[in-house]
């Protein structure tokens, strides 16, 4: 049965319902944006009501915006922070899908891993900053640590669990072929893994942006987080607003990107549909 | 096994027919006894043997053609092009060939795991319940169409575990059944049927209805007890 024919025969059972159909990309667009734009409107009118030390709003924050990018104090804060948020990311995300697919192949590193990795996935990874310090000091490294720490413990689980589901009967029909074992990577271990990595990773995007943030303010003072505690501090409430959005742009971005990547190299889900 | 038959084996379900199979596959280790393909012991899956796999077993992120080029590939056989190719034309692929298994029906994904199978040129083709996934008219359809490719080039000896008896009976020179305690073969039945064969002469061929009855009678286990009247 073919995913074209099967809805049209729904429809043909049940007259009385309407089938359900996908949003079209211009009406999912359109919703995306309305629920935006709900938002800043409600922020907006309510924020003018208040005191703007309490709540700002919409248009205060984007002239606040312009000025510290006018000012070079968003653009210096922002590359710093992005160092940070980069180096973590991508260290975690490297080091958790490797561990990852190996314990998911192995019984005895998955054993040995567990306890640890459960126990540290669960432990908030601030308690562990002081000693961070201790060991890395203050600055580039250290931050990058604390990201990593944030990072690396989802993917990991992730992968290590995409790896486990590959299909047995696939498994069967790798082997009834004299698959080696490395082939049996590339042709069936590493496609059938992709999409819980994927999921990985995009939890893993929104802890690394937490972890960035929570570094800069657990460390040395600096980037993103030292401008959204030093504007909180002088009661500068929309100057504050300014990196949060930004860190929510991030957030936005990196996740889109990540899709993007993903349909590429998952053609075959796309079209199946 | 002689060589060049087509054998098939069948039983009730849970009757150890799968387990045959994938022991002459080299997945699972024989408890006692052996398995040998040409003189040689099977200890480990051999690429002189390609399975057809009843779930059909394709690679959900590869196109009809790269399913296809499997087994040649991870054998470190080339690409070959031009007999996949000519397989696809053989199962009447070539107009899906840059599809994705998703996007096909049951019975164009078996031809697709029939495909692959013969790709490899096996001198043993294991068909475990092949056509038990796909609907009455498609099973017909693909059956004649094995059975013809099978009769074209018979240089191959094909194994077909199934539990549906016709089947056997239109594809087989030789029939094991089956029964009673798992494993335990009850009887060995020669196939005359002249070939090449297609589903219609076998069953209007006037010795269909006493071979049938044999195979059905050894098949059968106890009657169940029915309830006494009251």
């Amino acid at each position: 049965m073919t995913g074209t024919t099967a809805p049209r025969q729904r429809a043909a059972a049940a007259p009385a319902r309407r089938p359900r159909r996908p949003l079209t990309p211009a009406r999912r667009w359109a919703l995306r944006l309305a629920s935006v734009a709900a938002i800043l409107v409600a922020w907006q009118i309510y924020g003018s009501l208040l005191n703007p030390i309490l709540l700002s709003s919409p248009t205060a924050v984007l002239a606040a915006a312009v000025a510290m990018i006018k000012d070079g104090s968003l653009p210096q804060a922002l590359a710093s922070s992005l160092v940070v948020l980069g180096l973590g990311l991508a260290s975690g995300v490297v080091a958790g899908v490797t561990l990852g697919l190996l314990a998911g192949r192995s019984e005895t590193l998955a054993a040995l891993l567990e306890l640890p990795v459960t126990a540290l996935y669960a432990t908030p990874a601030v308690a562990l900053i002081p000693l961070i310090v201790l060991w890395f000091g203050f600055e580039t490294t250290a931050k990058t640590v604390v990201v990593f720490l944030f990072v690396v413990f989802p993917v990991l689980v992730n992968t290590t669990r995409g790896v486990r589901e590959t299909d047995p009967e696939l498994i069967e029909v790798a082997r009834t072929f004299c698959s080696s074992e490395r082939r049996m990577w590339a042709d069936l271990i590493l496609p059938s893994a992709l999409p819980f990595i994927v999921t990985g990773i995009r939890l893993a995007i929104g802890r690394a942006l937490i972890g960035v943030i929570v570094a800069e303010y657990y460390t040395a003072l600096s980037g993103l987080g030292e401008l959204i505690a030093r504007s909180a501090n002088s009661f500068q409430t929309a100057r504050m607003f300014v990196p949060i959005v930004v860190v929510a742009l991030l957030g936005v971005g990196l996740t889109a990107a990540l899709e993007w990547a993903e349909r590429r190299l998952a053609r075959w889900r796309a079209t199946a549909a | 096994m002689p060589e060049r038959e087509f054998v098939g084996v069948i039983g009730v379900s849970g009757g150890g027919k799968t387990t045959l199979l994938r022991t002459i596959a080299g997945l699972l280790p024989t408890s006692t006894g052996s398995v040998t393909l040409g003189g040689t012991p099977v200890l480990a899956p051999t690429p002189r043997a390609a399975m057809v796999f009843q779930h059909f077993g394709l690679f959900p992120w590869k196109t009809v053609r790269a399913n296809v080029a499997y087994g040649l590939r991870v054998q470190g056989r080339g690409p070959a092009p031009g007999q996949v190719q000519r397989l696809l034309a053989a199962l009447r692929l070539d107009d899906v060939a840059d599809r994705y298994p998703a996007q096909l029906s049951g019975g164009m994904k078996q031809r697709v795991g029939i495909a692959r199978a013969l790709a490899v040129e096996p001198k043993l083709l294991l068909l475990d319940e092949p056509f038990s996934a796909v609907d009455a008219i498609t099973r017909e359809e693909l059956q004649n169409e094995v059975l013809q490719l099978w009769e074209r080039h018979q240089r191959m000896t094909a194994l077909l575990v199934t539990h549906d008896i016709d089947e056997a009976i239109l594809m087989s020179d030789r029939i094991i059944v089956i029964s009673g305690p798992p494993g335990h073969i009850t009887r060995e039945l020669p196939i005359g049927l002249p070939r090449p064969r297609t589903s219609q002469d076998v069953r209007s061929h006037e010795d269909y209805p006493r071979i049938r009855k044999l195979l059905w009678d050894s098949l059968e286990r106890r009657p169940a007890r029915l309830p006494e009247p009251a």
